[in-house]
């Protein structure tokens, strides 16, 4: 009996692949991802995500500059300091402004990984993990300074682009120790899932299926040319978050039209449409309203991905410097003290001089 | 993981949750809710599994049987220690990062990725037996039952159990005549085509006792083999090491690929592999002779020559260094030669190309001749069987079947048939 049983599964097993005989698409593979189910978000959720991060790290901080400040340099601090000090850490790093800093050293990630000269999904990969063990790591945990090699070497050894760790140490001139220490803590931090699928194989595949799409309508150099600026742009997208809100081709088709988008609108339209999609509904037959229905909600993911792609949250050099410095002090709240300090002596020395220059005038 | 010798197995207590044991109840790897920081995990998990006996070493991992110990499932630990020069070792990476990826039945699932303080643990779905380990028994078995038949009545012994299954349930009932736990006897839940139990008696009492499964094991476990792969493949990943000692087999018959620590994902453009890869007895003709850019083809190759072991007991090609593994496949397969008239030209660049001797050698015409030798199969009745085997162990690497079309070989129609 149970032995029918087995072998009706077997049977099924053989007619899976005999009558579903479709191919894989690599849609069904990126669904079916790690990158999809745990590394996609909605803005709500990645948000949420990151504010109640920010939240938790300024509770748990503030208990602890408190009892620092209390107990081991209460008696040396007059009310003055002691204001300022609560001011000061009262705030936190908030989301934003650890966002901020993150791009800014996921953008140094890039700048080292260019000079590495890694290929492109190594870099990306390096981006990737930089972003998101700082979706669930504060700032102030652990210094993003300290973690740029350790996300190059591991996306070289996950992407299989081979290196020693002593090679790899000595190129970027850093201890070897320092890159390995904070691996595992990075690897847990992504889940342990690794795979990205990156956006250079749809940007490949656009680039045949334009070519052969607009056959004879287009310049075959010309093409190549917006094929390396949209590379570029695509590589920079991973400083933005449309990572996480759009499948890979969405994104790529969007750094596309943003370099040429009469090419690639024409070249859409010939694609999905056959007709021009100014046409006015009432005119079109039953299939040709399902294509332009397709068609515009393309459209839409499109336009809403330009805006995130278009979206920088790098700092300008001076919040960069301010949040680098309020990193600081959390790490060594001493060190604030001793700058406020100095900061007074300046400012006295400034209000006294206006006086001593009246008394010579006098 | 791989291993796991019936003298463990008698040890083992525990008592079996039939209703956890199907994989999806232990999808925790598939986590939408991304706010589950790793850190709390952590400790959950350091008293989520407990370990058991150790089960074999290899290069990076060692592995052991452990228990979980919420459920009562049996698990594979395979501990990686950490390299104080490399970190995490590159292997390991390579594996969590496909084995994340793939949920399979024909291939070993990754249930967990553990972090304790000097060390990785994968859990893995727990299996009986890899496939090598599985044929010895059966051969053992065999030889076993011979012996006592020729002390006994022929009547009797046609009532016997085929090995296949025996062995199966010496594992899983610990011992012999000690059948009271409370499972399904294995006897009752053999693989789907039946074991044609009259063939394997017909076998036992000639002189010279088979090393190989039962034919329709060999297809039951050919099928589940290229399934697993193909799905592979599909995901764009070559396993690049597949041999017997990496298929693993559960009391089910289920046949599931294991140990990804040599795959890699493969994009566009493929070259320039490294030519050191796929253990040297199932590495194919073309990066033996030198080839870097290899596709699909590398696996299916392997594949062959597992199918062809199932079936005789022994690697086809046994060669002891690799130019004597080329040797002995041109041996049996026959030389690509210039004259011939299907001939993409394939090799003339390779390294080890050396066309003023092949070109005088035999021909690869009669190749299924030399197989059905080898094996001792019949070229009537087992036509399909060496068809498909000539389509896997082409030379030429695009001439090769692709998994897909393998699938759809007549040789598995029965397969199929038994739906309908």
């Amino acid at each position: 009996m149970s032995s029918t049983k087995t072998s009706d599964k077997a049977a099924k097993t053989a007619d899976n692949i005999l009558f579903t005989n479709q191919r894989v698409t690599d849609d069904d593979i990126y669904r079916n991802s790690t990158q999809f189910s745990a590394w996609s978000f909605t803005k709500e959720s990645l948000n949420e995500i990151r504010v109640e991060l920010a939240n938790k790290t300024r509770l748990r901080y503030q208990q602890k500059i408190e009892s620092y400040f209390m107990e081991e340099e209460a008696e040396t601090l007059n009310d003055e300091e002691k204001e300022a000090i609560k001011l000061e850490f009262s705030l936190g790093i908030s989301a934003e402004e650890q966002l901020q800093i993150v791009t800014l050293y996921t953008q140094k990630v890039q700048v080292f990984c260019t000079k590495l000269k890694l290929p492109s999904e190594v870099v990306a990969t390096s981006m990737l993990f930089f972003k998101k063990f700082y979706i669930t790591n504060s700032v102030i945990d652990l210094h993003p300074k300290n973690l740029i090699f350790t996300c190059i070497f591991l996306a070289c050894k996950s992407e299989n682009h081979f290196i020693s760790a002593e090679t790899f140490a000595a190129k970027v001139k850093q201890d070897k120790q320092k890159i390995l220490e904070n691996e595992f803590r990075l690897l847990e931090s992504l889940k342990f899932s690794l795979m990205n699928h990156h956006l250079f194989k749809p940007l490949h595949g656009f680039y045949l299926d334009i070519q052969s799409v607009l056959q004879g309508k287009i310049d075959k150099n010309y093409l190549g040319t917006v094929y390396e600026k949209s590379k570029k742009m695509l590589i920079n997208s991973y400083l933005s978050d449309a990572f996480y809100y759009y499948s890979p081709p969405h994104i790529t088709l969007t750094a596309l039209i943003m370099e040429d988008e009469q090419l690639i609108l024409k070249y859409l339209e010939l694609k999905f449409l056959g007709f021009d999609p100014e046409t006015s509904s009432d005119s079109l037959t039953e299939s040709q309203k399902i294509s332009k229905n397709m068609y515009d909600k393309l459209m839409k993911t499109v336009s809403s991905c330009k805006t995130d792609i278009k979206t920088s949250f790098l700092p300008d050099r001076d919040t960069a410097w301010k949040i680098d410095a309020r990193i600081h002090y959390f790490i060594d709240p001493s060190a604030f003290v001793k700058r406020f300090r100095a900061q007074k002596e300046t400012a006295s020395d400034i209000t006294e001089e206006p006086d001593q220059k009246k008394q010579k005038v006098e | 993981m791989s291993t796991r010798d019936s003298q463990a197995s008698n040890e083992r207590q525990v008592p079996r949750n039939p209703s956890v044991s199907s994989s999806s109840s232990f999808n925790t790897t598939n986590n939408n809710n991304s706010t589950t920081a790793a850190n709390n995990a952590d400790e959950e998990i350091d008293g989520k599994y407990k370990q058991l006996e150790k089960l074999g070493k290899g290069t990076y991992a060692t592995v052991y049987t452990g228990i979980n110990k919420k459920t009562g499932q049996l698990v594979a630990l395979k501990e990686i220690k950490l390299d104080q020069e490399e970190g995490t070792p590159s292997t390991a990476i390579r594996e969590i990062s496909l084995m994340k990826e793939l949920k399979h039945e024909n291939i070993v699932r990754l249930y967990d990725v553990i972090h304790t303080e000097e060390k990785l643990t994968l859990v893995f779905e727990k299996m009986d037996n890899d496939l090598r380990k599985y044929m010895d028994l059966v051969y053992k078995e065999r030889l076993k039952m011979q012996q006592q038949n020729s002390q006994q009545v022929t009547n009797e012994a046609s009532s016997a159990v085929p090995p296949e299954v025996s062995v199966l349930r010496n594992i899983i009932n610990g011992s012999e005549g000690n059948n009271v736990s409370g499972e399904t006897p294995i006897s009752s839940i053999t693989g789907p085509p039946t074991i044609d139990s009259s063939a394997s008696n017909e076998r036992m009492y000639t002189a010279n006792v088979s090393k190989g499964l039962d034919p329709s094991l060999v297809k039951f476990f050919a099928f589940q083999l290229i399934n697993g792969t193909n799905y592979c493949h599909e995901n764009k990943i070559l396993h690049r090491d597949l041999k017997p000692q990496n298929l693993l087999i559960n009391k089910n018959l289920q046949l599931k690929l294991g140990d990804f620590g040599l795959a890699r994902a493969f994009g566009l453009p493929v070259s320039s592999f490294s030519s050191d890869v796929v253990t040297l007895w199932y590495r194919s003709i073309d990066v033996l002779l030198g080839s870097k850019s290899y596709f699909t083809s590398i696996d299916t190759w392997s594949i062959g020559c597992i199918i062809a072991e199932m079936i005789s007991g022994v690697p086809l090609f046994k060669g002891a260094n690799e130019d004597d593994q080329i040797l002995k496949i041109f041996q049996l397969i026959g030389y690509p030669r210039e004259r011939d008239l299907v001939n993409s030209g394939w090799y003339i660049n390779l390294p080890k190309y050396n066309g003023k001797i092949w070109d005088f050698a035999n021909s690869g015409l009669d190749t299924i001749h030399a197989l059905a030798n080898t094996l001792k199969l019949n070229l009537e009745t087992d036509f399909l069987t060496l068809d498909l085997l000539v389509k896997l162990l082409q030379l030429d690497p695009l001439r090769r079947l692709t998994t897909l079309e393998a699938l759809e070989h007549p040789y598995f129609n029965d397969l199929r048939r038994s739906t309908i």
